[in-house]
Formats: C-alpha cells, structure tokens, sequence
C-alpha cells in the first residue's frame, strides 16, 4: 500500500477519530518508555541507521512474475539495535514520511508507530530472542522477520475494521494474500543481509539473553495473543470482532460508537454541523497531550529518584 | 467539507507557497485512500462514503505540505522537543535528516555499480546473494560512518544536545496567528 506492496502506512481519514485518537495516546509514553531503554550517545548511530533503512527501501529484490519486493527494516533493526532503539530509529522515519514524503497521515501517525515501530518490532524481537541460537538461527531470523510484518498487518486490518472500513471476505482474503507474501519475502531478504552481517562482524547482531525474565515472558504471551486474533481477521472471517464482542458480553452499540465517525460520512459531506465534535476533539486532544505530559514526569521523577 | 477546503487554500495562498505546487505534493498522498475509496464504493456500493474518504485524506496531507512550505525541519524538531518529545528521538530526527541522502546516495551508486560490473542477470538465488551482500556492506558502511560522525561530534565538543543559534520563544503574533487559524477553521467548519 501506499505506492509499496505491504507498507501499510495509514492515511488520515480512514480510521474514526476514538481510533487514532487511542492509538496516539498509546504510542506516545510507549515512546517515551523506549526512549528511556536508549542512551543518547547512541542517537547519531540511529540516525544513520534510519538513513540506512531508507537507503535498503531502494534495493529491489526479484520476486519473480516481473514484480520486486525490497525490505522493510523493522526485524532487522530489532535484531542490530535492539527492541528500544529499533522502535525510536522506526518512530524517527515515519514521522519523516509522514512529514516530507506524505507517506501516512499526521493524525494517524500514533496508528502507524503502533502498527510498525511497536507491534512490528517487539513481534520480531520475540522470536529472534528464543530463536537465534545454533541450528535454529536462520529460522529465527527469518520468524522474526516474517511475524513483524504480519504482525503490522494485522494490527492495521484490525484497526480498520474497528474503525468501521467496508471490508467483505473477497477484500480481506486478498489483503491476506498480499501482506503472506510480502511477510516471506522480508523474510528472505532479512535472512540473506543477516548472513553476511554476521559473516562480517558478530557484533553488530544483539545478543539474545538465554535466560528470558518474566516480563519477556508475558510479551511473549501477549503477542502470540495478538497474533491470533490478526489471524482471526486475515483468514476471512471479516465478522470475527462482532463475534468476539458478543462472546465477551459486549453490546453491540461499542461497535456502532467506533464505527459512527464513517458511517457519518453522508452527513458531513453534505454540510452537516460537526464543529461542536470538532471542538470536543480538540478538548480530548488537549486531555491527552496533559495526560501523557502527566504520566511522563511520572516516569522522568521516578527515574531520578 | 469544501469549506475547510477553501480556508487550506486560503492559507497556502497567504503563505505563498505555491497553490499548484502543493496541490501536487499533496497528492503523493493519494495511493492509499484511493485504494481505500475503490473497496468501500465497492463494498458499500456507495461512492459518497469513496469521496469523502479521499478528500479527507487529501486535505489532511495538503496542510502537512503547507506546514512543510512555512517552518523548516529543525523547527518542527525544535517544537516537539519543545512540546516534550524525548530529548533521544528528536537528536535521532536530526541525524537522520542530515544524513538520509548521503546514506541513500550510496546505496544508489552501490546497486549502479553492481549492476554494470555484472547486469541483472543470473540465477535468482545468486541475485538474492547478491543484493542481500550489498545491503550487508552498506549496513556496514552506515555503521562505520555513525561512528566516524560520533567521533567527530565528540571532538567538537557536543554534549547531547544541539545548541540552537536562534532561541525559540513563543510570541504574542504566535498566539495571535494561532487563534485566527482556529477561528477559521471552526468558523468553516460551523458554517
């Protein structure tokens, strides 16, 4: 999408504005938590690193059928910088695409870090930690590689569906298709360029802990949690989040409350007053910049205690 | 709709920045809801739920590009580090700026100079080999230069932040310019 097979950068206008607007919220003190694990010294190193992802964007690798594929770069920047450096090098470059490239939307730009510089990173970390070990190494990074990308994937369908996008199972079946393919084909690039970074110098790789904490652990749990339900989207079953709800009791109207910002759409577009929800936006925008200005001094005061 | 539409207009005409030019920039944008706008005409078999999707998408990406013709990058960086973004994610911003299109430059003379020692040509295993290789030495070129830039850095003195030659400071036309876009906007927006 958005000019590249499998890049799923979000554009404004298509999630519901509880959607992004969540998503931002969830992305900002996630940011700030892996700024914490970064040290600054380590900044100019990002920075070409980021340099580098954009640069390896432009490589095409034959994919047969007259197409290409190239690589994405989040496992493997998990796998050199580790997963907080990865997510703030990732978080670095889509807001660049967003801001010089209109390569996703400003608002949507807490979705798309969600999707790519979080989920994508921590789904590729966690089988690289418990994978990348003797004979099972290429396995691993090709794992790592190939559930970052689908991991994305099925965070976007799922954040789009909440939003209330027209999806039928011809749509999502084909999406399917598409983020498969493009997944194995990060994976086999991801392996080839791990290879020979190995080759030439062991050290630029992170070395996985053998002994993973309990933390690691529920992450672990959690995203192979996640994984489960992206592929209750993907495996066309566009219904499955109506069924989800009704199985844990919800009522039908949280569906109807996300999905009213499109379903709304007519009355918008013919001119229908929307300035007081604009406002109230703009007062729930104001709350969670507080809210996450809050919850940061938190963290920094707790830090330095 | 149309109405936000004229005062984005309105706002690119007053900055100067070039009606048409921003028109096109914007429509890099386009790709996306385009695909998004075909499924819901499609699923939906409504074109307005299509329309509206794309022009909201548009006129999203055509302020981002009147942002981008008004305040340069280092400013942007400097307001969010002045809005509390991590001190570590705005300096990663900045390298990453100074250095994209060197790194991509290289990647491109790399994969031209690949090319015309030996063509795209050969079994597609061996051009993978290849083309992973390439990445691998540029990966590790990257490498070598942050180090080299980090050392120089150093040397300069640099002690984790940028110094800034010009102060920010928030001003009273800054305010001031603040509350008329908002007035407009909602005024537009009320009708």
């Amino acid at each position: 999408m958005s000019g590249r097979i499998g890049s799923v950068h979000i554009a404004d206008g298509i999630l519901s504005a509880p959607v992004w607007a969540a998503l931002d919220a969830a992305a900002i003190p996630a940011i700030g938590l892996a700024a914490r694990r970064t040290r600054v010294e380590h900044a100019p190193l990002l920075g070409v690193m980021g340099a580098f992802v954009f640069a390896a964007q432009r490589m095409n690798f034959p994919a047969g059928l007259g197409t290409s594929g190239h690589l994405l770069g989040g496992a493997l920047l998990a796998m050199t910088l580790g997963p907080g450096a990865a997510t703030i090098v990732l978080t670095a470059i889509l807001v660049l695409q967003t801001l010089v490239f209109q390569d996703g939307g400003i608002l949507a730009l807490g979705a798309n870090v969600f999707n790519m510089a979080l989920i994508g990173v921590w789904a590729a970390w966690i089988p690289y930690r418990f994978l990348a070990q003797g004979k099972w190494k290429n396995f691993g990074y090709f794992a790592a590689a190939f559930l970052s990308v689908l991991a994305s994937a099925a965070a976007a369908m799922i954040e789009l569906r909440v939003s209330g996008v027209a999806l039928n199972g011809a749509v999502v079946s084909i999406s399917a298709a598409v983020f498969v393919t493009t997944a194995i084909i990060e994976g086999l690039i991801t392996v080839a360029v791990m290879q020979t970074i190995e080759k030439m110098n062991p050290g630029w790789l992170q070395t996985p802990d053998t002994r993973p904490s309990r933390a690691m652990g529920l992450l672990a749990g959690a995203a192979v949690l996640l994984m489960a339900v992206g592929v209750l989207f993907i495996s066309g079953a566009p219904d499955g989040l109506e069924a989800l709800v009704a199985q844990l009791g919800l009522e039908s109207r949280e569906i109807a409350y996300f999905q009213a910002p499109m379903a709304e759409y007519e009355a918008r577009i013919a001119g229908g007053d929307w300035s007081r929800k604009a406002l109230a936006g703009l007062a729930g925008l104001g709350m969670i910049y507080i809210l996450c200005a809050g919850v940061g001094r938190l963290l920094v005061r707790q830090r330095s205690a | 709709m149309a109405a936000l539409a004229a005062v984005a207009i309105v706002w690119i005409a007053i900055a100067r920045a070039g009606l048409f030019r921003s028109l096109f920039k914007a429509s890099a944008i386009l790709p996306f809801p385009l695909s998004f706008g075909l499924i819901s005409w499609w699923v939906s078999a409504d074109p307005t739920l299509a329309v509206a999707l794309v022009v909201r998408s548009y006129l999203s990406a055509l302020v981002v590009v009147l942002l981008m013709s008004t305040t340069t990058l280092a400013d942007i960086f400097r307001g969010l580090q002045s809005f509390g973004a991590p001190p570590v994610l705005v300096l990663v911003l900045q390298s990453l700026t100074r250095y994209l299109q060197v790194v991509v430059d290289q990647g491109l003379r790399m994969r031209r100079a690949s090319i015309s020692r030996s063509g795209n040509t050969g079994r597609r295993y061996s051009l993978w080999r290849r083309a992973g290789g390439a990445l691998a030495v540029l990966f590790g070129k990257s490498y070598g230069r942050a180090e080299n830039v980090h050392r120089a850095m150093l040397a300069r003195g640099f002690q984790g932040t940028f110094i800034a030659l010009r102060p920010h400071a928030l001003e009273w036309r800054d305010f001031a310019l603040t509350a008329v876009a908002a007035a407009m906007s909602v005024g537009a927006a009320w009708r």
